[in-house]
């Protein structure tokens, strides 16, 4: 067993018998979990849920993929003001369960209009991005992976303001504006065991627009993240070959291509729009979003997906597909292949970064979700993905043979308490 | 539908009989405190403190919102009046707003009497519980059955 994972279970020992709701200090301790298996058709390519993973899901049985725990405080701190944190275990970058601060802010509500929150806050890029970890919170297994896939942003430490009014009986129209920095818990594995790329520190600003009915919710949201950290060395030695040939051929366009392999040199802008409708026993839920990055090699994303569900006593089946097309910049290589074999290899190396930075498939799935008990859910998907697979942004170790097709079977255990 | 509409219809022909307080047995009710400013609640009104779209009363008092979780059926019935929901969703729904640090559902609490006991204390306090059970010490502000 882990360091970490005996930390966490000391904290969940320590917290369980505190999960209940004290009416005299405010204080409520309470949480939620997922137990997950998982089977991949292929043993060519790794399944991931997310690129923070360090391994994912081949022919044999996986319970790392989906299996999470959270534990969240809210201490009413008097009047207007309150308090939650958060701490989220699931498997990391580091091959490790070893639990993260996803939230730990202080909310400000002086009137029932205005909130301002200030300290570790999620912030919903896209719908439902801050509780994408919460499984019984929605319908699926796991969020569609062609559409959370590239969002690896999860915690900003930074401040929040939304205003909320009602725009007639039953309607209410919310306004939202975030700033900070991207929380340095998002690391992307990369390398030797336990490296990592860092994805926080990234300056973020964004816009959330929301309309909420009875049954509808629509929304709107855009943000920015401008990256301070530096790709590491592999890729950075990527950068100093292809600025080393573009000095030596007096090649400008090569060095221009240079700068846009660096992290830092791509501003990426999210913008996404969806709609929720919950009418009776029908939920439909429809999203699409854009990712822009720089001018360039490193691709542009655009993904959606549409989930449909009916409920039927405590059974929702439900349909989900979901699509992501990477929309290449072209990448400019000059005379780099044709000079020799280690100008041949560094164009090689560059190619295949890029590669690893495209996406191009549609997933297909089909599941059930059984409200057995109060409070959990027991699910079942199965997934059909195509897609090209040279384009393997979401997918890891990618072995020969490789066709770009898999079949995913899912179980899940949700539950809150 | 027409059976049903019978069902619902039994308790209150039974209450008028017996002569007691108009308000259907069986049926869930939203109650404030006496002296908590409000005489009366829309349904949009109740549906935003509810959901965990407006924490204050129109008096502007903070409200504190309490539910009867016992038995199930009578949240069961509130909801579905209320929103057309079932309590898988309802608890979905709460899922998401309170772990995304937005709301915090209503305090629960186990019987009518617990809600009464709280409302009564509570001028902020908005509370759903069984109609039949309802006394002097709090006001009815919606009856969903109606």
């Amino acid at each position: 067993m882990s360091f970490g994972m005996k930390v966490w279970i000391i904290l969940a020992a320590l917290m369980l018998p505190l999960t209940a709701q004290d009416a005299d200090c405010g204080l409520k301790v309470s949480g939620f979990g997922t137990l997950g298996l998982a089977l991949n058709s292929s043993d060519r390519a790794e399944y991931v849920r997310e690129p923070t993973q360090p391994r994912g899901v081949l022919r044999s049985l996986n319970s790392s993929l989906d299996t999470r725990l959270g534990l969240q405080v809210n201490q009413n701190l008097g009047g207007d003001l309150s308090f939650v944190g958060q701490i989220i275990s699931k498997y990391r970058f580091d091959y490790t369960f070893t639990p993260d601060v996803s939230w730990a802010f202080l909310s400000y509500k002086p009137t029932s209009s205005i909130q301002a929150r200030a300290g570790r806050l999620g912030f919903d890029v896209f719908q439902i991005a801050d509780t994408r970890n919460v499984g019984y919170s929605y319908l699926w297994v796991r969020p569609p992976v062609d559409f959370f896939g590239p969002l690896m942003l999860s915690s900003l430490d930074g401040g929040d303001l939304t205003w909320t009014t009602a725009l007639n009986e039953g309607l209410n129209l919310r306004l939202k504006v975030a700033a900070g920095r991207t929380a340095s818990i998002d690391k992307v594995p990369f390398g030797n065991e336990g490296g990592y790329v860092p994805l926080g520190g990234s300056k973020l600003i964004g816009a959330v627009a929301e309309v909420d009915g009875r049954d509808l919710n629509l929304r709107v949201s855009y943000a920015r993240a401008q990256p301070s950290e530096k790709f590491p060395a592999p890729i950075t030695d990527l950068q100093n070959g292809l600025n080393a040939y573009a000095l030596l051929l007096n090649d400008s366009r090569l060095a221009q291509q240079a700068k846009g392999v660096d992290f830092q040199e791509n501003c990426f802008r999210y913008l996404s729009a969806g709609l929720n409708w919950q009418g009776g026993p029908l939920r439909v839920e429809a999203v699409g979003a854009q990712v822009r990055t720089g001018d360039g090699p490193i691709p542009d994303l655009k993904s959606g997906y549409l989930s449909v569900g009916y409920r039927e006593g405590a059974f929702v089946p439900y349909f989900l597909a979901s699509r992501i097309v990477s929309d290449p910049h072209p990448l400019y290589l000059g005379a780099l292949p044709t000079l020799g074999p280690q100008a041949a290899a560094l164009a090689a190396g560059v190619s295949a970064f890029i590669q690893h930075q495209r996406a191009n498939q549609t997933t297909l799935a089909l599941g059930l979700r059984w409200d057995f008990h109060t409070n959990m859910a027991l699910k079942v998907q199965i997934d059909r993905i195509e897609g090209r697979p040279n384009d393997v942004m979401l997918w890891l170790n990618v072995r020969p043979g490789w066709e770009g097709k898999a079949t995913i079977g899912s179980v899940t255990l949700d539950f809150v308490f | 539908m027409r059976a049903l509409s019978l069902m619902r219809c039994a308790p209150l022909f039974l209450a008028a009989c017996l002569g007691l307080s108009p308000v259907r047995a069986g049926e869930p009710v939203v109650i404030v405190h006496p002296d908590s400013g409000v005489q009366s609640l829309t349904r949009d009104e109740v549906i935003n403190l509810f959901m965990g779209r407006q924490k204050r009363l129109p008096s502007g008092r903070v409200a504190a919102p309490v539910e009867q979780a016992e038995p199930p059926a009578t949240r069961a019935r509130f909801y579905q009046l209320l929103v057309g929901k079932d309590l898988p969703d309802i608890h979905a729904y709460w899922a998401r707003l309170l772990y995304s640090g937005q709301a915090q559902p209503p305090r629960q609490a186990a019987s009518a009497e617990e809600v009464l006991e709280f409302v009564a204390a509570n001028k902020g306090a908005i509370g759903v519980m069984d109609g039949a059970r309802v006394d002097r010490r709090v006001r009815v502000v919606l009856d969903l059955g109606k």
